[in-house]
């Protein structure tokens, strides 16, 4: 299987605007689900868009299945895009909307019908078919939408954040379809969201953009466990990223002082002196409370501090924990059979925190990402 | 870049007929009109010329400027007499009437007559005010007079009638548009704050129209000027307007030269006017482009 | 307790919060009053000589005096047999919709240009365009008349239908503008994405949507064009289009005929309208 999509240098800058897209290079392989991830006005859309061909790069090439389209318009491209609100034709009927490409292909009309009615089954929409867009709920739409976009049997199906206009419960539900239906079809996936959990849960690669940039690519686990920036670890869940210096080095791991307090971590391969200025990366769950009077496990760093509040979250607790130094620290706790909010320390008291170093990420100190 | 060569192309192609049409029919008359104002006509002929003759005749021949100045007057008056009749009709529609489906028709009623035959409608009033007319016989029928009054047809008071009856529905449209955009809330808060009915409508709805009366007294002013129906129809000798003159000129006077000096200086104040209004005007009318 | 103040404030339906309003403002009911015996009087004003006109076209008397006489139609039947009059009313149909083809042919693409494309004195095209409906007729039916004089051509139908479709494009570009800025142009990009090429994408999805738009204005420009006076004066030829006619004919003195095909215009102009103003307050289709 090879690289269904390939971008080259991608560059594009709007009238005026910063640069949206600034050398963007990616390969995508064939059957996968990738996800562009970042906040909006990173270029995520743009990039998409590129690849539908709505938009033009002012310099770089687009090569879909080993054809470069940089110059094809959409209409020539073997790619179809769900849009971000759907884009339903409001004067044909759901029906006709689906068949619409069918019809423009010059297929004849029983073989349309057909078709058509195959795609409203497959979405589970086949009692609407005579009904206008405007009589649609947003998650009807959307599957409208997708009926649309794959009855043409693109070899790339380009959504562009499919589910913002949905509802919580409706969107926790799509993302499970929408993942089926790529397991079920065969056919490449590119998603652009904000949202990190749709990202984290529907895709094979995850690619986090900002400011034009790609700044990490990787599978879901590789970026939540090795996040190549204090950026990209703090837009993919949540971390606490404390600002620290180098004070010993041995060999796999080193010593960071934070706060006054020494946490040992794994070096990641970074080279640093003693002395340089650090941020340390320790996601919330990752920290473990060392219960009064027992002792950490053997090689786990520890630290002290004062606990400031809790935040319940249903089925965890969020403790906000202020170390010496004045650094503060959230910690994750599961509530589960055995621990209860009841049973944890009160704000104002004193807490011993551990952490395995293998957990501790460091990175140089340089800008945000 | 082939797609933005597309564009490109599919560009010049819609804007080529339009931009074409413009530039012949509207750009070049008024060209040529500008140039014909500066010919000279020494009877029978026009000749072309470059003098300013027409101009000088314009300004220091008080058959002409004094023309000029009671088109200007009235076109003020009639713009003024609008507002007083719109601007309450509108402020009841917008304010008084709660379903919106009511107000949508009594607005559309309002707009309507607006499209119907402007010469019909200003023939009307030349049977209602006539001596054999709808008034006349009706204060006679009821004894309040003994014989038909002739001051009602033939003066400037009845072109006044006339183009104020015309142009209200101009008024209504633009300050009916910028009175509904006001947020009820402002109002709301203004009456919770203490103020008074008055004061609000003084302090807040008012200024908030003015882009709307604005437009619509422009458009007024601006129409009237170039109105000589209704000078035509009722105003009698002593209401003869700019336009009745231009008229003239491109009639039986035949100095093409002078009435293009004439239309150029209409041109010139509407254009005057549409711009200096322009300036204050934020809300109410249609934005291109 | 609190609760219930607060609803009653707020609550516009709540009668007891008018009570507050009018003790808190007394003379409120007085103007009001006013307000609507103003209003009343300005839809009476608007309305009173088309009222007057269609009486007297029913009213058996030479002259427009009250008190009214008697029932009759043969005004009516004068003005359907006038030769001149029905010679007229088709001259005027074939100028109005001439006029229509043409000011759509014009105005639809110039929309089309103001909406999507950045061009070249854009800003310039713009106030031409526009400067029609702004400035009295008179003067762009002498600008033309210099024009066509200048060039040598003849007055007739044909310099009219051109005046009228300049004059009337604009309406087309107004309105066929608002149209396009409310479009929502995902859809186009939507259809390109599905394989239709440009001329596609305009036909099957465009098109129909800016439809009703499109046949409101014409039949708004037809209306418009049918009235005409300012600029058709200063183009016409020989031929006389029913606005011409009914103004020659007013100037030789007041016929009751005038009455009865006055009626039957403003009926029909009313008809036309408030189909057209129907077409174009319809949002999608």
């Amino acid at each position: 299987m090879g690289n269904i999509i390939e971008l080259h240098g991608l560059r594009k800058t709007f009238k005026g605007k910063v640069r949206a897209v600034d050398d963007v290079s990616l390969n995508i392989r064939e059957g996968e689900f990738v996800t562009l991830l970042g906040p909006s006005g990173c270029g995520k859309t743009t990039t998409l868009r590129v690849i539908g061909g709505f938009e033009e790069p002012d310099s770089g090439r687009v090569v879909l299945d080993g054809q470069d389209v940089t110059d094809l318009p959409p209409y020539h491209r073997p790619v179809n895009l769900v849009f971000q609100d759907f884009a339903l034709f409001p004067h044909m009927s759901v029906a006709q909307n689906v068949g619409y490409g069918l019809r423009i292909a010059g297929l004849g009309k029983s073989e349309i019908a057909e078709r058509v009615s195959a795609s409203l089954r497959m979405v589970d929409l086949s009692e609407k078919a005579g009904n206008r867009p405007s009589e649609l709920s947003n998650g009807q739409k959307q599957r409208v939408a997708l009926a649309r976009a794959l009855i043409r049997r693109p070899k790339v199906l380009l959504l562009d954040e499919p589910l913002s206009a949905l509802d919580l419960k409706l969107r926790e539900a799509m993302q499970v379809e929408l993942k089926h239906l790529h397991e079920k079809l065969g056919i490449t996936f590119v998603m652009v969201t904000h949202d990190q959990t749709e990202a984290l849960v529907m895709s094979d690669r995850i690619v986090v953009m900002s400011n034009g940039k790609i700044i990490q690519d990787g599978t879901p686990a590789d970026l939540y466990d090795r996040p190549a920036t204090p950026y990209v670890a703090n837009f993919i869940g949540s971390s606490n990223l404390l600002a620290g210096e180098v004070r010993e080095v041995q060999g796999g791991t080193l010593v960071g002082q934070v706060g006054g307090q020494r946490i040992r971590a794994a070096r990641n391969g970074l080279a640093l002196e003693v002395g340089a200025a650090i941020t340390v990366c320790i996601r919330p769950e990752k920290i473990q409370l060392v219960a009064p009077g027992a002792s950490a496990p053997t090689g786990f760093s520890t630290v002290s501090g004062v606990v400031d509040e809790h935040f319940f979250h249903g089925n965890a607790v969020r403790m906000a924990v202020t170390l010496s130094g004045g650094v503060t620290c959230l910690v994750d706790l599961r509530l589960d059979s055995a621990l209860r909010q009841s049973s944890l320390p009160e704000a104002g008291s004193s807490v011993t925190l551990a952490v395995d170093p293998a957990n501790v990420i460091v990175f140089a100190a340089r800008g945000s990402a | 870049m082939r797609q933005s060569q597309r564009r490109r192309l599919a560009m010049f192609g819609v804007v080529s007929g339009p931009l074409l049409w413009m530039i012949a029919f509207l750009f070049i008359p008024y060209a040529v009109m500008f140039a014909y104002s500066f010919y000279s006509r020494q009877f029978p002929a026009i000749i072309p010329d470059f003098q300013a003759g027409n101009y000088l005749t314009l300004v220091t021949d008080p058959q002409y400027y004094q023309v000029l100045l009671r088109t200007l007057k009235i076109a003020v008056l009639v713009s003024l007499a609008a507002l007083v009749i719109a601007y309450p009709l509108t402020y009841y529609l917008v304010f008084k009437i709660k379903s919106v489906r009511l107000r949508s028709v009594l607005y559309i009623a309002v707009i309507v007559p607006l499209w119907v035959s402007y010469l019909l409608r200003a023939y009307t009033w030349k049977t209602i005010l006539g001596s054999e007319g709808v008034l006349n016989s009706f204060l006679i029928w009821t004894g309040i007079i003994d014989e038909p009054a002739s001051i009602f047809l033939y003066s400037q008071f009845a072109m006044v009638i006339v183009l104020t009856y015309i142009y209200i529905p101009f008024l209504v449209m633009p300050v009916y548009t910028a009175l509904e955009k006001i947020p009820r809330n402002l109002i709301e808060a203004s009456k919770d704050l203490g103020v008074g009915h008055w004061q609000t409508f003084l302090k807040i709805t008012l200024p908030l129209s003015v882009p709307g009366i604005l437009a619509g007294m422009t458009f007024t002013f601006c129409l009237t000027m170039g109105d000589f129906v209704a000078p035509f129809l009722v105003g009698g000798p002593d209401g003869l307007m700019i336009a009745n003159v231009v008229q003239v000129q491109f009639g039986t006077a035949f100095n093409w030269p002078l009435g293009s000096a004439l239309s150029i200086v209409m041109l010139v104040i509407v254009l005057a006017i549409i711009t200096a209004s322009d300036r204050f005007e934020r809300a109410g009318r249609l934005d291109l482009g | 307790m609190t609760e219930s103040a607060t609803t009653l404030r707020t609550d516009p339906g709540n009668g007891l919060a008018d009570v507050r309003r009018w003790r808190r403002f007394g003379p409120v009911k007085l103007s009001d009053h006013a307000l609507m015996l103003a209003a009343g009087g300005g839809l009476l004003f608007l309305y009173t000589p088309i009222l007057v006109l269609i009486i007297f076209s029913f009213n058996d008397n030479r002259v427009t005096t009250l008190p009214l006489r008697g029932f009759t139609l043969v005004w009516y039947e004068r003005a359907l047999t006038n030769g001149d009059m029905l010679a007229a009313i088709l001259n005027s149909f074939y100028v109005g919709i001439s006029a229509v083809v043409l000011c759509l042919l014009i105005g639809v693409p110039s929309a089309f240009a103001l909406d999507r494309f950045d061009f070249p004195g854009k800003a310039l095209f713009r106030r031409f365009a526009l400067l029609p409906i702004t400035l009295p007729g008179l003067i762009t039916g002498i600008a033309m008349l210099n024009m066509f004089r200048a060039m040598g051509m003849d007055l007739s139908l044909m310099t009219v239908i051109l005046g009228h479709g300049t004059a009337l494009t604009a309406v087309v570009i107004t309105q066929v503008f608002a149209r396009l800025q409310r479009f929502n142009r995902n859809v186009e990009e939507a259809s390109s994405d599905l394989g239709a090429k440009p001329w596609q994408t305009f036909f099957f999805v465009t098109l129909p949507n800016i439809r009703s738009a499109i046949i409101g204005t014409s039949l708004l420009s037809f209306t418009l064009s049918f009235d005409e006076i300012p600029v058709t004066f200063f183009l016409i030829g020989r031929e006389n289009t029913l606005p011409m006619y009914i103004y020659s004919t007013i100037r030789r003195g007041i016929t009751p005929e005038i009455n009865a095909i006055g009626t039957l215009i403003v009926v029909g102009s009313l008809v036309l309208i408030l189909l057209s103003v129907y077409l174009l307050m319809k949002e999608d289709e």
